[in-house]
């Protein structure tokens, strides 16, 4: 074999180079098997050969419906390899939620686990190798064992490495892009950023519909050290994460704040000798330096917070790593500076950039840019412009309000619109209201978000419909299985109220302030 | 009678509707009530129709290990989602000085 790093793809170029160098070191380890980087090369090429086998070329959509395993890195970075656009089809979504993402995206290949294909239906399987099958939506023949061996194809920079779905605020979700020259920017300044590299390890977190998923694995991959891959239960109970980061000695994590929250009330055993913890990277939601969190870091020295900003449409935007005395901590900490080869302007709603100190909307210009949405040239339009400083240098308007501080770094402030964030997850209630409106006994729907600290911040429904049900209950239960059905658990609330009206302000517009507060209660 | 259940028993909070409670179910009542901000629990009461979810289940967690002294995983929170079932299961725990659920069996 030739680990040919100077013809693969340049986000694997890193990657590759430890193949040739260290190739008997750890890539990936799970709880049923370890992967050491020439294996990795290897089981990642012979995906990618299949899918040459099974007719993808670079460009064409493959769904990856694999559980959380090695066999999941393996694919990643095959596809990759491959230049065919990755489709994350989340194992934990309902059927009718990935069948849209499919025909949204024209995916007809899929590499999955059985249990997950036979569940989504539509695909037949016609090449298995291992666990790992190559399912098509089409008519359907098994093709020749082995694959042919597996020849580099040519990938350019704008070739889309994956395709990720965010919520739509009107009922529609989004097919966010992103190319091989942005994750390759992203990779590499990560890699030089984190104070992790050769032999470390990094827990593979995120769900795999997450773009989080590419930082953790390709940082790792990249920088020489081992992707640690964990289950569900581990994902859910932070006593089991405590368990994993000893036993595994894992160094760094990319998890949601809520997590970070959810360790410093285990952490009261934690010492740097059993944890060998040295950076936990978070992003997504505004990080809140609590007692417990400062108490959590107190007791591993060794481990610095990072704090990152972005969306989906640009992956990480900005960054800032909080000072080893967490003494010093605000209670706020800052999203920091932009990354490598990207920026960050202050603009106002005309999209002219506001002095600093001043609130503004946050655009991002530059190399983490992505090419814009699949298949909605309008709304592509409305987001991705250019830098209104340099009309040859792309940007996203992020909706994120913030402003520069007389330190010259960038503070978080939030949105104006209904996009929120739970527990890590971006939701639109729009899209939330709109399929709960939909339901023919429903006059109307409105969803907010209950709670005001993060751990505590859950969706509430309430529900006014066209005539009183017979019985409430019932009624918003079965509102509420419907939903299940057809939205990612995340965006299921956790309550349906019914009430006779909907409090208003007194421009007209309906109340969410005066719900949340209810639903709190 | 076990450390656990004294432990319990000292920091248990009676809720006046129907007697003193007493012991481990005592005191998951009133993390129940603390953590659902609920003045009363009944013991038919379900963890997911008070608007339990998954974040509360870790803090139920956190809870339950400061005041009993055990390690309780998030999933027993979650598949045990009745007041008395928990209650049931945690006494049990709580009696034997074990893990409730502890037989996850880890490599």
């Amino acid at each position: 074999m030739s680990p040919d790093s100077g013809t693969t793809v340049p986000v694997l170029r890193a990657v590759a180079e430890h193949v040739r160098r260290t190739p008997d070191a750890a890539a990936v380890r799970s709880a049923r098997e370890a992967l050491d980087y020439r294996t990795l090369w290897e089981r990642s090429a012979q995906v990618a050969a299949r899918l040459a086998q099974l007719g993808a070329a670079p460009g064409t959509a493959v769904g990856v419906h694999l559980e959380r395993s090695a066999d999941l890195v393996v694919a990643l970075v095959g596809l990759l390899r491959s230049g065919c656009t990755a489709v994350p089809l989340d194992v934990g979504y309902p059927a009718e939620r990935l069948r849209f993402m499919c025909a949204d995206a024209g995916v007809e290949l899929a590499v999955g686990h059985q249990g997950p294909l036979s569940r989504l239906g539509g695909f037949s399987v016609v090449a298995t190798d291992g666990e790992v099958c190559y399912a098509s939506a089409g008519p359907s023949r098994p093709v020749p064992d082995p694959a042919p061996a597996f020849e580099a194809p040519e990938v350019a920079g704008d070739d889309i490495a994956y395709i990720v779905y965010t919520s739509g605020s009107t009922g529609r979700p989004k097919g966010v892009r992103y190319a091989h020259r942005n994750l390759a920017n992203l990779v590499a300044w990560q890699a030089g950023a984190s104070g992790c590299g050769p032999g470390d390890r990094t827990l593979q977190f995120a769900p795999a519909s997450f773009d989080v998923t590419y930082q953790e694995v390709l940082t790792a991959l990249g920088e020489g050290g081992t992707v640690v891959c964990c289950d569900e239960d581990e994902r859910l109970d932070p006593q089991l994460l405590w368990d994993i980061i000893e036993r595994e000695r894992v160094n760094r994590l990319f998890i949601p704040f809520v997590m970070i929250q959810s360790l410093a009330l285990f952490a009261d055993e934690a010492t740097p000798q059993r944890h060998p913890l040295r950076e936990i990277l978070t992003s997504g939601e505004q990080v809140q330096c609590t007692a417990a969190i400062r108490a959590m870091f107190t007791r591993l020295p060794d481990c610095r917070l990072v704090n990152q900003w972005g969306t989906t449409e640009t992956h990480v935007a900005t960054w800032y790593e909080l000072p080893a005395d967490v003494t010093t901590w605000v209670d706020l900490p800052s999203i920091g500076r932009p990354i490598t080869g990207t920026g960050v302007r202050v603009c106002d709603p005309d999209g002219r950039p506001v002095p600093d100190g001043e609130v503004g909307e946050l655009w991002i210009t530059g190399a983490a840019v992505g090419p814009g949405y699949l298949g909605l040239p309008e709304r592509t339009a409305r987001s991705y412009r250019t830098d209104p400083l340099d009309p040859a240098v792309p940007a996203y308007r992020s909706g994120d309000l913030g402003r520069v501080t007389p330190d010259g770094l960038l503070e978080f402030l939030g949105r104006e619109d209904t996009q929120v964030k739970v527990r890590g997850f971006r939701i639109e209630l729009g899209e939330i209201e709109s399929v709960l409106a939909a339901d023919p006994s429903v006059a109307q729907a409105v969803v907010v978000v209950a709670g005001s600290a993060a751990e505590d911040r859950n969706l509430r429904a309430f529900l006014v419909p066209k005539a009183a049900p017979e019985d409430a209950s019932a009624w918003t239960a079965g509102l509420l299985a419907g939903l299940r059905d057809r939205l990612p658990a995340y965006m299921v609330p956790v309550r349906a109220d019914v009430v006779g009206s909907l409090p208003r302000t007194p421009s007209g517009k309906v109340d969410r302030l005066a719900l949340a507060t209810e639903g709190a209660a | 009678m076990s450390e656990y259940s004294e432990r319990a028993r000292s920091s248990t909070a009676g809720d006046g509707s129907d007697g003193v409670r007493i012991g481990t179910a005592g005191v998951v009542a009133a993390i129940w009530c603390e953590l659902f901000e609920v003045p009363r629990v009944d013991p038919h009461d379900d963890f997911f129709a008070l608007g339990g979810h998954s974040m509360l289940a870790v803090r139920m967690a956190s809870r339950l290990r400061t005041e009993l002294g055990l390690r309780v995983p998030v999933r027993t929170i979650l598949e045990n989602p009745t007041l008395d079932g928990l209650s049931q299961l945690l006494a049990e725990a709580v009696d034997s000085a074990t893990d409730p659920a502890g037989d996850r069996t880890r490599p």
